[in-house]
């Protein structure tokens, strides 16, 4: 499924928020939007949505597989959203819904999107499940029962089940230690290219973005100031925003790779 | 100049055998130790990094070490003094220790001036000081003087800052401002609890940079026994490497590794501390 965004402006009470974004996302392509807080990345993600607040006023085209996003009306953008778009937020402990097992919130979009036997919901259920790591028997827990970490897998899984053509991640792995995001971004990244689904990643970390997209384009103040391949950014970003990006990656990250000596 | 070992310097805060079992939260679940025997020791003017993932005990093990927790075995010192309620250790420990946190927008109060919040530790000092008969008492030009001062240090403009409130600032610009809230009563011990983890990767270096700062200063002190030394608790070993003088691994409550900075970059020994390491690298 691709993505389309053209000339999108945003504005919120006469505030511009995003200014004439350019971004594609082609079928099967893993794309990044990396930009520091407050610079209009989740807007991005919510426009696509069509879930930005309701004083925002939009410009511009935003095509999902030839689709117009802009100007839909609620009722076909919801049909959209968790069948053949997914989301996954930073935030798995307000994402997942608090007094829900975590079976029953894997199986909502299901529920919401498709006519399935109770054996047919419940086979996707456990296979999605199986996919993202989580034991069968975490199904019956509460959000709270699980660690961070669970929480996003369970909240991947309820992104995925519907087998969505188009993933939106929102920084999903910020909210979690090093290891954990770790092998957030790399379960992501293997269920993506299972599905041969299209994902836009955000995130304000180059060292997560390396992993998980080859392209990328870098926001700042609502405005795309660069765009490319990830690796050449990484070795020769053009843009004031993305030095400073690059190069806090840079001196945030070891040089090593992982030890000199291997005993245990 | 780093400090690699303790060879001329008494410890200034020591931990013997710390255990913390917290109460199941799940039923038929086995009480598990959050902080299982663990030994600790800081040095004056020392730089130590507490590093694990979620869940492996490292703010249970700082909140023990700074008295805000009762250990369920061991005991800790400062001093030299044992560090139980009410004895005059427990009291010194309190007054000369500060901590920063994660979020600092939870750490400042969004309805107070950023010059009042970072005031706000000070004058408490000068309430118990009343109390405790401490000579502290400083006079309002003196409060004044002193938060501008530590503004400054923390690299924040004090004509601009101290009349903001925390909705004006950025979240860089908000942590620079919990640090000086810490710095202000003129700690031994700044414990800074996943500082870094909050803010955006570009502002994170501008926080190192400053912790960086602080530390350099305290270790130019003509003294070195009366130098700040800093815990910093963190999950990811990139934040830590510039800043620490020696990291301490922790594991399911458990130290699983201990050492100097470069030896622990370069030859970890625990397959644990290679995934830390695996995971900080580009």
């Amino acid at each position: 499924m691709s993505l389309n965004i053209d000339g999108l402006s945003l504005s919120i009470n006469g505030r511009t928020i995003l200014d004439q974004v350019d971004l594609k996302v082609g079928n099967g392509q893993r794309v990044g939007l990396i930009g520091s807080s407050g610079s209009g990345k989740s807007m991005i993600a919510r426009s696509v949505l069509g879930t930005t607040p309701l004083t925002a006023s939009l410009s511009g085209s935003i095509l999902v597989d030839g689709l117009q996003i802009l100007g839909s009306d609620d009722r076909s953008l919801a049909d959209l959203r968790g069948s053949r778009m997914g989301m996954i937020f930073q935030n798995p402990s307000t994402a997942l819904n608090p007094v829900k097992k975590i079976y029953s919130q894997v199986e909502l979009p299901l529920r919401r999107h498709y006519r399935l036997s109770v054996q047919e919901r419940r086979r996707r259920v456990m296979e999605i499940l199986a996919q993202v790591g989580l034991d069968a028997d975490l199904a019956g827990s509460y959000p709270h029962e699980l660690s961070g970490g669970q929480q996003q897998r369970a909240a991947i899984a309820t992104a995925l089940v519907t087998k969505p053509r188009l993933i939106l991640a929102d920084e999903p792995t910020t909210a979690l230690d090093a290891i954990t995001q770790r092998q957030i971004v790399d379960l992501l990244v293997s269920l993506v290219d299972q599905s041969g689904a299209s994902l836009l990643f955000i995130t304000h970390d180059f060292s997560v973005l390396a992993r998980v997209a080859d392209y990328c384009y870098i926001l700042d103040a609502g405005r795309v100031v660069e765009s490319g391949q990830t690796q050449s950014i990484l070795r020769s970003p053009s843009s004031p925003q993305g030095r400073t990006l690059v190069r806090a990656a840079r001196e945030l990250t070891l040089s090593t790779d992982g030890g000199k000596h291997e005993a245990d | 100049m780093r400090l690699t070992d303790g060879a001329h310097a008494d410890p200034i805060l020591t931990g013997k055998g710390l255990t913390k079992v917290y109460a199941s939260t799940g039923s038929g679940t086995a009480r598990k130790a959050a902080v299982d025997g663990i030994d600790v020791s800081l040095l004056p003017g020392e730089c130590l990094a507490i590093i694990g993932e979620s869940g492996s005990g490292k703010t249970t093990l700082s909140r023990l070490l700074l008295g805000q927790l009762r250990p369920d075995a061991g005991q800790v010192a400062y001093e030299g003094g044992p560090v139980l309620h009410g004895s005059q250790a427990a009291k010194a420990l309190v007054r000369d220790s500060a901590l920063v946190f994660q979020n600092p927008f939870a750490s400042l109060d969004p309805r107070w001036t950023i010059g009042r919040s970072v005031a706000e530790p000070l004058l408490a000092a000068r309430l118990k000081a009343s109390r405790y008969g401490w000579h502290r008492y400083q006079r309002e030009q003196d409060l004044a003087d002193r938060v501008a001062k530590v503004l400054s240090e923390v690299q924040l403009d004090p004509g601009r800052i101290m009349t903001a409130y925390p909705s004006d600032l950025s979240g860089g610009q908000a942590q620079r401002a919990a640090i000086a809230r810490a710095l202000i009563v003129k700690p031994r011990i700044l414990l800074a609890d996943e500082p870094m983890s909050a803010i955006d990767v570009s502002a994170r270096v501008g926080i190192l940079h400053t912790l960086q700062s602080i530390m350099a200063r305290s270790r130019q002190q003509s003294d070195p026994s009366n130098g700040m030394s800093m815990i910093i608790i963190s999950h990811d070993l990139g934040v830590v490497q510039h800043i620490a003088d020696r990291i301490m691994v922790l594991s399911r409550g458990k130290v699983v590794e201990e050492g100097s900075v470069r030896t622990i970059l370069d030859y970890p020994s625990r397959s644990y501390t290679r995934q830390l390491l695996a995971a900080a690298t580009l």
